[in-house]
Order: C-alpha cells, then sequence, then structure tokens
C-alpha cells in the first residue's frame, strides 16, 4: 500500500487544532446589555424611506418606528392604528376617517390630517416609485376635514382600499421630514421606537419613543442584527447573543434546545403554480384540470418545507380564507385525472415546462420535483427549468412561460391579491395568463360591497371559480418562525409578522 | 484554500528569462512505468481511479439507491449498514446522492479544463512561435484575464449567464486560459531558437513541419501537467461556486451546493457535509498528485519525492 | 549615478509600470461589459415581480434615479473620470457613497489578508525549510500533512468545519457578535480574525511550503553549497544565506501569486464567518446588481492583485539581477 507522507501528522495537527479552540472557547461570547432585545435575521434592512421598502426584515424593522392610518390584529381584521373609525358614503366613493388625537412624531410635530394628505400623496408622487401606491389608484383625492378627519375620494367603489392602508408603504410621515428630504436617511415617525442607527448589512437599532401613544415602551432598546445563515441564528440565541431569532428552515428550530420557545405562524405569502392559460395544452380547461387532480399537493408540502405548513386555497389567510379543498379533486385521483384528458382530447397526455428560481425560493426546486412525479403519474411531462432571479423575473414580467412556481403575497383581502392580476386593467394582467369577463365581474363586485357578509359571498364566489377553472394551481402557505429565549416575556409573532409586541415585554 | 495557482518553477513569467523550464517529454516507453514509479503519480492515480469509478457507478445507474428518492422516514440518518453515508433530511441516501455530484463535478470540470486548456495552448502556442505583435497583444488580454481574481471572474460570469453546466464551465474555464497561454508559451519560446529548429529551417522545413514534427512534442508535456492540475482547480472552482448558490440548479446533485446545505445540519448530522467534502478532498487531492507525478514522469531529470 | 546597471532597472520599472495601466485599463472594460450581460437591473433586483406594478412614470423615475438612461459608453467614461477624482459614484441600493462603503469594509478585509499571508508564510516558510533540509524527518512530515489538507480540502469546507464545531460543541461563536475593529476591542477582534484567517492560511500555507521545499532542494544540490559546506561554514549561515535567499526568487514569486487567490478567498471566508469586508459587499452587490459598487471593488482587487505582483518583481529583480529585464 501506498505510504502517504504526512497523513498521521495531518491528524495530530487538526487534533491541536481543536485544543486549541477549546482554551479560546473558554474566553466565551460577551452577553448583551439586559437592556436590549437583539433580533436575528438573515436578510438587512435595506432602506429607511418605508415608502419604498419591498425587503421584508425593512419592513418589520421600520413598523417599530412608523405607523399607518389602520392595521390588522391577531385575526386579521381590520382594526384602527392613527385612524380611530372611519365610515363609507357616496355609494362607496367616500370614505371618511376620524384621526387619533394627542400622536406626537419624534420630531415634536402634531399629527393632524394634514400629514395624512402629505403621506398619500407623496405616495401617488411618480417621483417616489411607491410600488403600492396601486393601492390606492382609485383615490382621486384626499381632502382634510378638520385637524382631526380626512376625506378620500373614490373614483370607483374600492374597499381594499382599507387594507392598502395597512401596508407600512403608506405610513405616516412627518411633513417637516417630508419637506426636508430627510426620509431616506433618518426616520421619524409615531411609533414606540425611535430611530438611533443603521449599519447596512449588519444592524439596525432603535430606543424607546418616550412619547408614544401607546403607553409606556417597556424595552429600551431594541437591535436588529443580520446574521447570514441560520444555523448561526441558532448558535447565538444558544450563546445569548441573541434573543429573538427570525427564522424559516424547520429542520434548525426543531434542534433548539427546550428553553428557547419557538412561534410560528403562516407565513404572509403563498406558493402556486402559476399558468399562462392563453396558448398552448393549458389553454384547455380540461388539460388543467387534469393537472388538479394528478397533484398530490399535501406530498408537495412534505416533500419542500418538511410538511411544515399548510395546504392552501387561492385564499389562504384572513377572514375569508377558502377552504382548500379543490371543487374538483380534494386528493390525488390519477383515474378522474386521466379521464379529463381524454375530455380535452389528448388522452395520451402532454408536455410543457415550467419555471423556478432557488434565488427567489429555496423550496420552488423541491416543489417542481415533486409535481413534476405525480403529473408524470397521469402521463402529462413537465419540464423544468431553473433560472436566475432576474431572470426568473424579466420573464415572468413578460409573460414568457407555460408554468412558472412562484410565491406570491398573501393579503386578507382576496381582493388586494388578485385584483392586480385578474381585474380590468390589471397591472399584471400579463403574467397572470389569464382573463374572463366572468372572473372581472366577480372581482370589481367583491371590491364594491361594504358589508362583511356581502364580502364573504363574493369572495367565496371568486375562490370557487379560481379553483373551479384551475386557473393556477395553488399548493401552499409555509410557516415562519420566531425563537425566542426564556428570559423575554411577553413577545408574540402575529399573523402580520410584525415585531410590535416587543414594546411591552420583560426581559429578566 | 487549495485555489491554487501554477507552480512558478514550470510556468515562466512572461517577463523572466525562459531558463528555469524544463522541456517535459510524454512519449517513450518507459513513461508510464514512471509515472507509476513516482510516488506521487501512484497515489494520484489511485485517488482519479476512485473518482472515476464512483462516477461511473453513478452513470451505470448502480448506485445502492435513486439519488433523488426521498424517504422521509429515515431522515438524517447516521450512517449504517443501510445507507453507507447517512442520510440528508430529505431521506435521500447520501452515498448516491454524492455520487451523481461527482459526475456533475467532473463534467463541468473536463469541460471547463478543456476550454481553457484549447484556447490558452493554441494562444500560447501563437504567442511563443509568432512573436513579435501577435504574441505581445496574446499575453496583453492574458495578463488582463488573470488581473481579474479567477473567482470574482467566475461568479461576475455565472451570474450574467445564468447557472447551468456550460455557462459554470465557461465562467470557470476562462480564469485558467491565462496559465495554459504562459505555460505553453515557454517551451515553445525556448525551442524556437534551439539549434535544431534553426536546422530545419535552413535546411527548408515548412513552417508546419517544424511547429507539428519538432515542437509540439515538447509542448504536450507541460499541457498534461496543466491538465491534471486545471482539472482539480476546476472542481474545486465549481463547488465552491455552487457553495455560494451559482452552482447548477436543483434537481442537479452539486457537492459544493450539498457543502453549503450541510452548514445548518452539520452540528446535528456531521455526515451531511463530511460526504460531499470527502467526494471533493478525493478528486482534488488526486488530481493534483496526478499532476505532479506527470510532470515527474516526463522529466527524466527529476528527483523529487 | 545612472550607470547602465540602474538605468536597465529604471527601465524596467517604467515599462512595467505602462503596462499595468494598460491591463487595469482592459479589466475595467472588461468588468464594465459583464456587467451590462447581467440581466435586469438595479429596478427588478430590488422590487422582484412587484417590478410589475410601477407605472410608466414611476418607472421611469427609478430610471433616472439610478442612472440607467444614458448610453453605456457615456457611463463607462464618466464613470472611469469620476473614478480618477474619487468619487467612485453612489451605491444604487444602499444610497451611500461607494466611497463610504468601500472605507467601511476594506479596513476588514485588509486585515484578514493580512495576517492570513504572514501566517500562511510562516507556515509555508518554516515547513518548507524543514522539509528541505530533513527530508523524510518528522518536520517534513507534518509539513506534507499540512500540505495535503491545503492543497485538497476547499476553503469553505475547511471553515464550514470549523465554524460549526465551534459554535454547537463549544457554544463559541465570536461572529454572532458585531465586527469590532483592532481598535474599539482588540481582543474580541483578534476573535473574530484569527479563526478565518487561519483557514485561509493553511491552503496559502501549502503552495508556498511545496515551492520553498522544492526551490530549496534544488539550490542546495548545486555546486556552490557544497563548496561553502567543504569550506566549514556554519550550517546555520549556509542555510540562510545561500539556500533561502538563492531559492527567494520563485517563493517571493508564488506569494505574489497567492494574493490573487486570498482576494478570491476572502469572498468565500467573510460569508462563512460573517465579515463586513469587501468580499461580502461585493457578492452582495453582485446580486443587486449594484454596478457602482461591484466595478469599484472588482478594480480596487485587480489593481491590488497587479501592484503586488508589479512589486513582487521589482523585488525579485533586486535580488537576482539575472532575472531583469526581458
Amino acid at each position: 500500500m501506498v505510504r502517504v507522507p504526512g497523513f498521521r501528522t495531518a491528524a495530530v495537527a487538526v487534533v491541536g487544532a481543536c485544543a486549541i479552540a477549546a482554551f479560546a472557547a473558554g474566553a466565551s461570547a460577551h452577553n448583551a446589555a439586559s437592556s436590549t432585545v437583539v433580533f436575528a435575521n438573515t436578510s438587512s434592512v435595506q432602506k429607511l424611506d418605508p415608502d419604498v421598502v419591498t425587503n421584508f426584515v425593512d419592513f418589520q424593522a421600520l413598523h417599530l418606528i412608523y405607523d399607518t392610518l389602520v392595521t390588522y390584529n391577531d385575526k386579521l381584521q381590520l382594526t384602527p392604528d392613527l385612524a380611530t373609525s372611519w365610515s363609507f358614503s357616496n355609494g362607496g366613493k367616500t370614505i371618511t376617517f376620524q384621526l387619533r388625537k394627542n400622536v406626537n412624531f419624534t420630531d415634536g410635530t402634531t399629527f393632524t390630517s394634514a400629514n395624512v394628505v402629505a403621506s398619500l400623496e407623496r405616495v401617488k408622487d411618480p417621483k417616489t416609485a411607491d410600488a403600492a401606491s396601486s393601492f390606492i389608484a382609485s383615490v382621486t383625492k384626499i381632502v382634510p376635514d378638520g385637524t382631526y378627519a380626512v376625506k378620500l375620494l373614490l373614483s370607483h367603489p374600492d374597499a381594499s382600499v382599507l387594507n392598502g392602508l395597512t401596508s407600512l408603504n403608506l405610513a405616516m410621515l412627518s411633513t417637516k421630514s417630508i419637506a426636508a428630504g430627510t426620509l431616506s436617511k433618518t426616520p421619524v415617525g409615531t411609533g414606540p421606537y425611535q430611530f438611533v442607527s443603521w449599519v447596512p448589512n449588519n444592524s439596525f437599532t432603535v430606543n424607546a419613543n418616550p412619547g408614544w401613544w401607546g403607553g409606556k415602551v417597556t424595552v429600551p432598546q431594541v437591535e436588529i442584527k443580520t446574521i447570514p445563515n441560520e444555523q448561526s441564528i441558532a448558535s447565538a440565541l444558544q450563546a445569548g447573543t441573541v434573543q429573538i431569532g427570525l427564522m424559516t428552515q424547520p429542520q434548525i428550530t426543531e434542534h433548539l434546545p427546550g428553553s428557547i420557545d419557538v412561534q410560528k405562524v403562516l407565513d404572509l405569502s403563498y406558493r402556486a403554480l402559476m399558468l399562462q392559460d392563453r396558448t398552448g395544452p393549458l389553454a384547455n380547461l380540461y388539460n388543467r384540470l387534469a393537472m388538479a387532480c394528478a397533484l398530490n399537493r399535501q406530498s408537495v408540502l412534505t416533500s419542500s418545507v418538511l410538511g411544515q405548513g399548510k395546504v392552501i386555497g387561492p385564499v389562504p389567510l384572513g377572514p375569508y380564507t377558502s377552504s382548500p379543498i379543490s371543487a374538483v379533486c380534494p386528493t390525488q385521483n390519477i383515474p378522474m385525472a386521466k379521464s379529463y384528458l381524454q375530455k380535452a382530447g389528448n388522452p395520451g397526455g402532454f408536455t410543457f415546462t415550467a419555471m423556478t428560481s432557488t434565488d427567489l425560493d429555496a423550496t420552488s426546486s423541491a416543489q417542481a420535483i415533486a409535481v413534476q412525479s405525480q403529473l408524470k403519474q397521469a402521463g402529462i411531462t413537465m419540464n423544468i427549468s431553473n433560472l436566475a432571479s432576474n431572470a426568473y423575473i424579466q420573464d415572468w414580467l413578460k409573460g414568457k412561460f407555460q408554468g412558472a412556481f412562484a410565491e406570491n403575497d398573501a393579503d386578507p383581502n382576496p381582493y388586494t391579491m388578485y385584483g392586480r392580476y385578474f381585474a380590468p386593467g390589471a397591472n399584471l394582467g400579463v403574467p397572470s395568463g389569464y382573463s374572463s369577463a366572468a372572473l372581472q365581474r366577480i372581482l370589481t363586485k367583491s371590491d364594491s360591497v361594504t358589508t362583511p357578509a356581502a364580502a364573504a359571498a363574493q369572495f367565496k364566489a371568486l375562490s370557487t371559480y379560481l379553483t373551479a377553472n384551475a386557473v393556477w394551481l395553488w399548493l401552499f402557505d409555509g410557516y415562519v418562525y420566531a425563537a425566542v429565549t426564556s428570559n423575554v416575556h411577553g413577545f408574540s409573532l402575529p399573523p402580520t409578522r410584525e415585531l410590535n409586541s416587543i414594546a411591552k415585554a420583560t426581559v429578566s | 484554500m487549495a485555489i491554487t495557482g501554477p507552480d512558478p518553477l514550470t510556468a515562466a513569467r512572461p517577463d523572466q528569462p525562459v531558463a528555469k523550464t524544463r522541456r517535459l517529454r510524454l512519449s517513450g516507453g518507459g513513461f508510464w512505468a514512471a509515472l507509476w514509479a513516482s510516488r506521487s503519480g501512484k497515489f494520484g492515480i489511485v485517488l482519479v481511479g476512485i473518482t472515476l469509478l464512483g462516477a461511473l457507478v453513478s452513470i451505470l445507474g448502480l448506485a445502492p439507491y435513486d439519488p433523488q428518492h426521498q424517504d422521509l422516514a429515515a431522515n438524517l440518518a447516521a450512517p449504517s449498514s443501510d445507507h453507507w453515508l447517512g442520510t440528508d433530511n430529505f431521506g435521500r441516501d447520501l452515498f448516491s446522492l454524492v455520487l451523481e455530484g461527482i459526475v456533475v463535478s467532473l463534467e463541468i470540470a473536463v469541460l471547463a479544463t478543456l476550454i481553457a486548456g484549447v484556447f490558452g495552448s493554441l494562444g500560447g502556442i501563437a504567442a511563443g512561435y509568432l512573436g513579435g505583435t501577435t504574441s505581445t497583444l496574446i499575453m496583453r488580454a492574458s495578463d488582463i484575464l488573470f488581473a481579474i481574481p479567477a473567482i470574482l471572474l467566475a461568479l461576475a460570469i455565472v451570474t450574467a449567464l445564468g447557472p447551468g453546466i456550460l455557462d459554470s464551465a465557461l465562467a470557470i474555464g476562462i480564469g485558467w486560459i491565462p496559465i495554459f497561454v504562459r505555460v505553453v508559451r515557454a517551451p515553445v519560446l525556448s525551442l524556437r531558437n534551439a539549434d535544431f529548429v534553426r536546422a530545419g529551417q535552413v535546411l527548408g522545413f515548412s513552417r508546419r513541419r517544424v511547429l507539428f514534427r519538432h515542437i509540439l512534442p515538447s509542448v504536450y508535456g507541460v499541457i498534461a501537467v496543466q491538465t491534471s492540475l486545471a482539472l482539480a482547480w476546476a472542481i474545486l472552482a465549481e463547488a465552491s461556486l455552487s457553495f455560494l448558490g451559482l452552482g447548477p440548479p436543483p434537481p442537479t446533485a452539486s457537492l459544493g451546493q450539498m457543502v453549503s446545505d450541510s452548514s445548518s445540519l452539520a452540528g446535528i448530522a456531521w455526515w451531511t457535509l463530511a460526504a460531499p467534502s470527502l467526494a471533493i478532498i478525493i478528486a482534488v487531492v488526486g488530481f493534483n498528485y496526478l499532476g505532479d507525478g506527470l510532470r515527474d514522469a516526463a522529466d527524466p531529470r527529476s528527483r523529487r519525492s | 549615478m545612472f550607470d547602465s546597471r540602474n538605468r536597465a532597472l529604471a527601465l524596467t520599472i517604467v515599462r512595467r509600470t505602462v503596462s499595468t495601466l494598460i491591463t487595469l485599463l482592459g479589466v475595467a472594460i472588461i468588468v464594465f461589459v459583464i456587467l451590462r450581460l447581467l440581466p435586469g437591473d438595479a429596478i427588478t433586483a430590488s422590487l422582484g415581480v412587484n417590478a410589475g406594478l410601477l407605472s410608466p412614470a414611476q418607472h421611469a423615475a427609478l430610471v433616472h434615479f439610478y442612472g440607467l438612461g444614458k448610453p453605456p459608453v457615456q457611463q463607462f467614461f464618466s464613470w472611469l473620470g469620476a473614478s480618477f477624482s474619487g468619487n467612485l459614484g453612489v451605491s444604487l441600493s444602499a444610497q451611500q457613497p461607494v466611497s463610504t462603503l468601500i472605507d467601511q469594509a476594506a479596513p476588514v478585509t485588509l486585515e484578514l489578508s493580512i495576517v492570513s499571508l504572514v501566517l500562511g508564510l510562516l507556515i509555508g516558510v518554516g515547513f518548507g525549510m524543514i522539509g528541505a533540509l530533513k527530508p523524510g524527518k518528522v518536520g517534513d512530515e507534518v509539513g506534507q500533512g499540512i500540505a495535503v489538507v491545503g492543497l485538497g480540502v476547499p476553503v469553505f469546507v475547511l471553515g464550514t468545519a470549523l465554524v460549526t464545531f465551534l459554535s454547537s460543541h463549544f457554544h463559541y461563536f465570536p461572529s454572532s457578535e458585531p465586527y469590532a475593529s483592532l481598535f474599539s476591542d482588540p481582543w474580541l477582534n483578534i476573535q473574530q480574525i484569527f479563526f478565518p484567517s487561519l483557514v485561509l492560511s493553511i491552503g496559502i500555507g501549502a503552495a508556498i511550503m511545496r515551492t520553498t521545499r522544492a526551490a530549496v532542494l534544488e539550490v542546495s544540490s548545486q555546486n556552490f553549497v557544497r563548496t561553502a559546506r567543504g569550506k566549514g561554514i556554519k550550517a546555520r549561515v549556509v542555510t540562510w544565506r545561500h539556500l533561502f535567499r538563492n531559492a527567494l526568487v520563485p517563493i517571493v514569486t508564488m506569494s505574489g501569486i497567492q494574493l490573487g487567490y486570498l482576494l478570491g478567498g476572502t469572498v468565500i471566508v467573510e460569508q462563512i464567518f460573517i465579515l463586513p469586508g469587501l468580499g461580502r459587499l461585493l457578492v452582495t452587490a453582485i446580486n443587486e446588481r449594484d454596478f457602482p459598487v461591484v466595478q469599484s471593488i472588482t478594480m480596487l482587487f485587480a489593481t491590488a492583485f497587479v501592484l503586488v505582483n508589479l512589486g513582487v518583481d521589482v523585488i525579485c529583480a533586486l535580488i537576482d539581477p539575472r532575472s531583469r529585464g526581458r
């Protein structure tokens, strides 16, 4: 046998290095001051101007500083924030908001109807390039009604405006900041915390706002730190340098010690296989129904996120959640799929290509592989094409795909979710891959009714239509996690994933 | 780090005299015996052999499990007689997955080395033989390519072209072209002025005959050595790129991607890190030693161990 | 003063400097072209699929804001011109001057590189000399062992293994705390820099070790060494003044080349050990299509590499007059 020089000494060297490491480990990590709660996340805060942020951790961070007119409660129902009540009039074309009194910005100015006007006009200004301005596209005028009331005039009845106003992209801003143009450098808001510092790719720090309208803030300082991988976050949690880890990987959270409380909520996004239904084999309804019946969505959930999530229908969460059971096939039904293929006129199946992007969604490839093998059982061949993020986005925007494994934003209001795809004049009409007068009617009607009962009926009709026509194939919604160390009490992660409950938490 | 470069004793820098290079010859019956006799060569052949055997097993479908088959009940299982290298968190057999990863790595490495070797050698021969402006242009272009750290070049190119086998190979291969250019140019340059070549020219041999019959045979030696070293580096670069998330996308198994995925699991399942790492190490060390062995065998004067 | 030997040296330096500048210009053009090949732009990179929600007016405003509307050639020259005056542009994603970002990140990478190089030289030259002077003995075995690890084990494997081992078995993870600069908290800084440098230095050390060992062995077989030994000169003097000095040229050359790989290696190591250096900044910037940042950092790396090799050539020329000139 060949005697290899140096191997046994290489082994000795490695052991020696470990000994040194063990010695060094004696100098253990510093502990953060007990008055600071440190959150850890794998992505970092990218921008400070609330109107233009898109990264999720930006929303979480800035929501500690800024407030909106309305917000969601734990059941994802609309609830007052800086607006104490609202009412519709003029056939649903006017919304009048009563504003909260005695609210101050951290620059000393008081919150009044002038702020609402200035903030929303800034959102609508093309120069701001706020992608969420589409939420208030139907708002033609913003009119103050005294100091503590404001009217929004709409071009047509549009109940989804209320849901849009919960977005941080439509936060209430200080008129002084807007005039000074300092929003992208120095956030000034009405929330429980005020801005201290931001080190890009590193950390974002805020201090308690003593003048907060919500009462006393019990945790004096909050820091959101960037740690690029979740195993490191787990280590930091155990070392005590991080108190709350915001995580997405169940295989890591499952292995955290019992002293760390792992909370989970459904993500505000859903996975679906979007289809271009205008041309090719997918234009045939029966082919799409065959696919819907060949799917085993529970199995897709298991293969891609280890079962950590829920199989969903078109409306994944909120008061109008759709029953996930497809109108056609509740579970995988290959014989039914094959009979649909017969009806479609291609009993031997058909072929199409679906694109994924592991850059944008790390699980998209696992989903695609699972779906591919399920469709094969019915004779349908799905080819998979994985693209880099920008290439995927370009093709997606142009509708240059047959199938696309997508992760889209979920919202408690189904009109917000689907109006942008299927309503008349929709911004994303091209990637939506489908349009029909019937669907447009349902959507328009759902947005113009004002009573919850009527809304529920319309949204149910929407859900049924989307599944019965297999417009897309809805897959699942995954969980996200907050791992909280035992010395933090009173923090809970709501469905909106806001961090604000930390303001009333305590640290022992 | 093992993102190593050429050994300066065989790669002349353009501004230094070529006196230090050696002419390496591949022909002669004693070559293979010499390769095996050299310690590095023997070791290299064994390791490369193991790597190629593994790849062959995977290609022929002889691996114990289908690499993509998920057995979720047995996920994160430690190595055992059922699963020689354990399973990952989807319950896939790591041994079979690693073998598939070797095939992918070799595909990309061979393509990349081909690109680098063909273009680099042609460039080096042209620069060495033709001299003058051609040589200056080629060496200048080569220097420019060499000045950009190879990983950064590969990173930028793969991001531009998108992940995929051919694109990764191109991105990796481009960084090695300058090395082939230099290494091949050196012997061509020294031979061009050698007596027997001059004699041939005086005797009226055509340029092509001089090139093919007299100069090229000496060049094969350095090309062979560099090819082996380039293969080692390409496997490493591919693994590094896929570690950064720029490798061939799933479902294609990729050793670097496996190491990257294991970083979140290795604390509780060390085999998820060990299995792909072992495969990478065997392949890289093997080709490195093979390159050394080729150098020893081709140069009868070498007395290195 | 300007005798012919010095004049030849000066000419060499001038000629090399000019060719260096041309090389750098070539690098700038290549980087620029590659970046323009990247699909998508800063708008889609930051908004993702929501870029589809922008109205034409909003889209136009963003194009103007990011400066994407101007023709490429004009962008190239205005960037080049501005760079010479120290203005490297503004980062598209962070909205801060690129020079500020680089100023924050460069010291980290610099410290990492220097410590890695020093450790690598210590390992490489140290074990290389030991191996050459006493081939086959324990010291040589240890050295060869390290060389095998350094050449065969990729940086990211070594780094991942080290981090995993330290954090899960010892719960020791200095990188989970914000990066501390050398001046603000030296002890924490050393802990944060030591491990990544160790990982990089093993690879560098392996290459330098092989070169040193081979070069010294080659020199030691030459006649003048036998003569020196025969003359009864002390072993230590023979080792350092004769063997080492004459083997210096390939050692120094190899070190210069290793720097290029070191710069690439920092990219990986900074990801694993969470160091806010230029490598991490570069990877993030490429993903975000942040052209000004990518261009500036790549030029910085290329310039550093080229300058170091220029320096290496000068040093070699000074040490060994035989290697001067073309």
